[in-house]
């Protein structure tokens, strides 16, 4: 038993999972409605749009970088894609291959800040997180758009098996390309051998400033993919969606085992972090805590599991040394 | 007068020994230092020179063995406790802070002359710095930044920063080492002086004609032992030589003599700035050449260059006769060179990861299929290397920081064969590593020869070097100094052309501090640009329109900015710690929201206590920040973004949604806001008081330039015993008290606290680095003012203003706070960068 409580402490995807048990099983508990596996699917969805920017920022963190700017990046990326429909009438259809393009735009601008200049990602970030999301106020104003084709908008409403899944699934969807490319292929080992030792990676001739360059594209691409599908379960887009996303984003990743010094970390530890976020966040919708509260929750559990994660690397480094 | 005394010993050393791991540095080394002599260590690269100057000086602490100190036995646990007791160490590449003045480069964290209220005392500290330089005879400003001079000076005022602490023996690791003839010349004149006070002076150098001329004993060195004493009367340098090499070559594998093939490497007129001129030398297929020479002498640079790693100026590399345009690693690859790093640690491993994925992480497409990696190829890759190479390892999949030195370095080997090199660069591949390991690695460097490559093998070893070699090129200050043909070579005749020689005046010396002293005067000089850009953006909107001179726009600039101000100042703190709050905008929520909940339970209560509890729930807050910053190891843009929303919680939690209504607040608070001397409301004031007091603290208390030096230089600060836990903590209950202060103002000025506005709209943490970093601080801490802050803050108050006169919507702050940040960064990265190529 107490081997077995060793090899959960020291694997931090198991604390996480560990968690969303312990966190399903109190909800089953204080209600019933809760125990069937479509309720916490629906409530779901609202955090998918982030999960998605969180599998970006496991990349960008297991790299040894940080991107503050997703959130509002993924906001401007919406006001934008509404305005060219409702303004300059491009079709919605054309938008879906054109938001994701925009939002790879901007990730590629935090990406040449940070390898050009050699600024601490940190700032840069920090500068475009209050860049875009100004851009967006500018641009939009006090609006909301909607009007969004039919076909566009529900996402979240309609059933697959039964069962209105789809954010989630879309969600699971890119965690599986994510995951394969982050553990079976080349671009991901290097992603890993920077976060690791960037002056190694180097000697070894991994081209780091490019691969840093994808992933803050990539993570632009996220913010793309992230503004559709907000816009289309909350059917209007305003310069006040994903208020304190990165946040969030950052939380999943943390939570899920990733080392924020980079070098360490999982997707399936982010997926199963963004699950238990949702139960959570579920949970506590069931207890009727207000929203506000339910980010304070979200900073506290920032801290705790980045608290507890070195912790822990410092324990197994001292059992390390005895072995 | 001279009286004939027995000398004093000042240090003596009986059987001192120390490891690092299962590496033995040090064995059995006994020696003794007297007052007024100099005492030069001499020795191979790796005798334990270096070890040995760093325990005395308590860097590092010794295994066994006893240190006694004019008789007393010592115990040395930090650099700081060896300073106390008068042993200073002059490193070679000077420990110091680059933004801080040369006066408290002296004495910061050594007893800074103090006023009667504990105030640094500037005036005498500099009085005292420039005693103690004239003393040495060196003209400099005491209040000149560290930055801006050159190494010489820098090394001046360390060892003017061991005589004001009344060192009474002083170590200097290599001082001549980076300094022109005449530097030397000017060092060596006040080392003699201090001879003739009676310090100890103890250093190492690899020039022996400078030695011969310095010296009154001569302590040699060799592999961790002491091989004797020589008073420089009584021997020459050849004696020297001998006791230096003298290593038997009887244990060493020797490579098997060859006939070299084509040329595979042919280097010509390889140049790159201060590091090296002119190096040209070609390498043949079946020929390993050695390339030796002292550590500083420009080898590893060479090898850097040809790499891609390192910049070249002119210069030509060619790889079978085929010019190579090689500008970074990859390109090298791709040429067929490879290069094994001297730094194994640093440069050669993924130290958590598997032996799998380091040996495969330079060929990781031969590996794969379409970009995926197969696992069983990659075991399959690293098992073969396994073999070949005899690693000792448990499975490939094991973490490579579990094995030894050996074993980690033929991984890096692995790594590099496994690219089929037709040019092998090998720098110091055997250092570290135990004599069956370094046997074998000869053995495979042989091999390889034998198979074709051509090797150049950079090592200090100097039995390696005319063991292994078909050829040796000798390297000195930055150019080829010698090259002996296989049999020729001695290591007499090679630690000579390295060592001996006195023709440093056409050696490679670096000068780089020069150079970049006129850009670090502008980059010092950064507030006054912001003060120009101000009065320029001011003129711009006043032409643009005359509203903006009027008394009432004037009055609204005045009016936006005490809050922002007193924030600022506070965030100012954390940048210059190379920290960042971004917690600033909740602590002000919460402490507005508590301070003025206080009326609506406790109506009639005075001002002054909502004050009181505003600023101390705000010091409660940034004292957690700092807590989990410099306790718990929270970097601090993850703490405070978690209490950044945490305290925002409580702000909801404690008021329960709840604004604090404009008629529950007195009007005397509002007054504060509204009225005040000179028909200036009191909170400019205060806010202005905070800003002064801010920039005493900063100025005149240790603890305030503690802050500076722990983001000039975190490691040197910690060396200086500088508290740097205690000083983050202070950092952020300070920039806590602040956002405190704010929160009760806010209240003052809006007339209600509204639990989602105050502090959030507009985002308070946005505003005030924008103002930092526009005002001038660098984003890596160190440097910044409060006056340039409150010069940002009023760009900012401007720029609102100019918002509203021109009546341009307010979401374009936003975009402005952005780009400002993202301007700011860009000019000090561009100035950062002019500095370094100037």
């Amino acid at each position: 038993m107490k081997r077995f409580a060793l090899v959960v402490l020291r694997s931090p995807v198991l604390i996480a999972f560990v968690l969303l048990v312990i966190a399903y099983t109190v909800g089953s508990v204080r209600s019933p409605e809760f125990f069937g596996i479509g309720y916490v699917l629906e409530r779901s969805s609202d955090l998918m749009p982030i999960a998605l920017l969180a599998l970006a920022m496991t990349f960008i963190i297991i790299a040894g970088q940080i991107d503050l700017s997703v959130g509002s990046g993924a906001v401007l990326v919406m006001v934008l894609t509404a305005l060219l429909h409702h303004d300059a009438n491009v079709p919605m259809s054309a938008l879906l291959v054109i938001a994701p393009l925009i939002g790879a735009l901007l990730g590629f601008a935090n990406g040449l800040f940070v390898t050009r200049l050699r600024v601490p990602p940190l700032v840069v970030t920090l500068g475009t997180l209050a860049l875009y999301r100004g851009l967006a106020m500018v641009m939009m104003g006090e609006q909301s758009i909607g009007k969004f084709p039919a076909w566009f908008v529900g996402l979240d409403m309609r059933q697959i098996f039964g069962l209105p899944c789809v954010p989630v699934l879309i969600f699971f969807s890119f965690a599986l390309v994510a995951g394969i490319v982050l553990h079976l292929t080349t671009f991901g080992r290097r992603v890993y051998a920077i976060g690791t030792s960037e002056s190694t990676s180097r000697y070894a001739g991994v081209r780091t400033d490019r691969i840093k360059l994808i992933l803050f594209t990539l993570a632009g691409f996220a913010m793309g993919l992230a503004a559709l599908m907000q816009m289309s379960i909350i059917t209007t887009a305003s310069y006040k969606h994903f208020n304190g996303a990165e946040l969030t984003a950052i939380t999943a990743v943390v939570l899920g085992g990733t080392s924020i010094k980079g070098g360490r970390g999982s997707i399936l530890g982010t997926v199963l972090a963004i699950l238990l976020l949702a139960v959570v966040g579920t949970v506590m919708g069931v207890e009727n805590v207000r929203a506000e509260n339910q980010l304070a929750i979200t900073g506290t559990m920032l801290i705790a599991a980045v608290v507890v994660n070195e912790l822990l690397a410092r324990l197994s480094r001292r059992s390390g040394r005895t072995t | 007068m001279t009286v004939i005394n027995p000398p004093t010993i000042a240090l003596q050393g009986r059987s001192v020994a120390k490891s690092f791991g299962s590496v033995s540095v040090l064995h059995d080394v006994s020696f003794d230092i007297r007052s007024g002599e100099v005492h030069t260590l001499m020795g191979e690269n790796g005798a334990g020179k270096s070890t040995l100057m760093n325990i005395l000086a308590g860097v590092h602490q010794p295994d066994g063995g006893e240190i006694e100190l004019f008789g007393q036995p010592v115990a040395f646990s930090s650099p700081h406790a060896a300073l106390s007791a008068g042993i200073a160490l002059i490193h070679q590449e000077p420990q110091n802070f680059p933004d801080l003045s040369i006066a408290e480069n002296i004495f910061l964290g050594r007893g800074v002359p103090r006023g009667a209220i504990g105030q640094i005392n500037w005036g005498e500290m500099n009085r005292r710095t420039a005693a103690v330089l004239n003393s040495l005879g060196v003209k400099l400003d005491p209040r000149q930044r560290m930055s801006g001079l050159s190494i010489a000076d820098q090394q001046m005022v360390e060892l003017a920063g061991a005589l004001a602490q009344d060192a009474k023996i002083l170590l200097m690791d290599e001082p001549t080492a980076a300094l022109t003839p005449g530097e030397v010349e000017r060092l060596f004149a006040i080392v003699r002086n201090l001879r003739e006070t009676g310090v100890a002076v103890v250093f190492i150098s690899h020039r022996i004609p400078e030695v011969f001329e310095i010296a009154d004993r001569i302590t040699v060195l060799r592999d961790g032992n002491c091989i004797g004493t020589r008073d420089v009367r009584e021997t020459d340098k050849s004696e020297i030589v001998r006791m230096m090499v003298g290593r038997p070559l009887g244990d060493m594998y020797e490579k098997p003599d060859a006939k070299p093939g084509a040329v595979k490497l042919c280097v010509s007129r390889l140049t790159s700035g201060s590091r090296f001129r002119d190096i040209g030398f070609e390498v043949r297929s079946g020929e390993i050449v050695g390339l030796a020479g002292l550590v500083g002498a420009g080898r590893t640079e060479v090898a850097e260059a040809i790499f891609g790693i390192r910049k070249r100026d002119s210069g030509t590399i060619e790889v079978d006769g085929v010019a190579m345009p090689i500008r970074s690693p990859s390109n090298a690859i791709a040429a067929g060179i490879a290069y094994v790093p001297e730094d194994r640690a640093r440069n050669g491993l993924l130290l958590p990861m598997s032996i799998a994925n380091n040996t495969t992480l330079a060929s990781l497409p031969a590996v794969s299929t379409f970009g995926f990696i197969s696992g069983s190829r990659e075991s399959q890759m690293a098992e073969a290397w396994r073999r070949t190479l005899k690693t000792r390892l448990r499975d490939v999949g094991q973490p490579v920081n579990e094995l030894s030195g050996g074993n980690q370095q033929k991984v890096v080997l692995a790594r590099w064969l496994e690219t089929k090199p037709k040019v092998l660069i090998v720098d110091e591949p055997t250092r570290g590593i135990d004599v069956g390991a370094k046997a074998e690695v000869h053995h495979v460097l042989a091999e390889l020869a034998r198979q074709g490559t051509a090797i150049l093998m950079i090592s200090s070893d100097l039995p390696e070097v005319i063991a292994m070699s078909d050829r040796v090129i000798v390297m000195k200050e930055g150019r080829i100094s010698g090259e002996f043909a296989r049999g020729q070579a001695t290591q007499e005749r090679v630690m000579r052309a390295a060592t001996v020689g006195d023709d440093a005046a056409n050696g490679v010396r670096p000068d780089a501090g020069r150079a970049q002293r006129r850009w670090s005067t502008l980059s010092a000089s950064r507030e006054w640009g912001v003060l120009l850009f101000v009065v320029l953006v001011f003129a711009l909107l006043t032409a643009k329109d005359r509203r903006f001179a009027s008394a009432d726009t004037l009055r609204s600039i005045l009016t936006a900015m005490p809050l922002i101000v007193i924030v600022a100042s506070g965030q100012l703190l954390a940048i210059l710690s190379r920290n960042i709050d971004l917690s600033v905008g909740s602590m002000l929520g919460l402490a507005a929201i508590i301070a003025g909940g206080i009326f609506v339970t406790h109506p009639g209560l005075p001002v002054a206590v909502a004050i009181i509890v505003s600023v101390f729930v705000g010091a409660i807050l940034g004292l957690i920040n700092g807590t989990l910053v410099s306790l718990l190891r929270v970097p601090a843009i993850i703490a405070t973004l978690g209490t950044f929303t945490a305290y925002r919680g409580l702000v909801y939690i404690w008021s329960g949604g709840k604004q604090v209504a404009k008629d529950s607040l007195p009007p005397a608070l509002s007054t504060i806001a509204q009225q005040g001397p000179i028909d200036i409301p009191w909170f400019v004031w205060i806010a202005a008081a905070v800003a002064v007091a801010m920039a005493l603290f900063l100025r005149f208390f240790s603890t305030g330039r503690y802050i500076y030096a722990i983001g000039s230089n975190p490691r040197a600060a910690q060396l200086r015993g500088v508290p740097v836990a205690r000083t983050i903590l202070t950092v952020f209950t300070l920039g806590g008290a602040c956002a405190g202060l704010a929160g009760i103002l806010y209240g003052a000025r809006f007339g209600t606290i509204n639990p989602a506005d105050a502090g959030a709209k507009p985002p308070m943490e946005l505003i005030v680095i924008s103002a930092v970093v526009l005002g001038g601080a660098a984003v890596n801490g160190g440097s910044g003012s409060v006056f340039g802050t409150v010069l940002g803050c009023l760009l900012l108050a401007m720029v609102d203003a100019a918002t509203s006169i021109l009546s341009i919507s307010l979401f374009w702050q936003r975009v402005f706070y952005g780009g400002a940040i993202l301007l700011a960064i860009t000019s000090d990265s561009l100035l950062r960068r002019k500095g370094r190529e100037a």
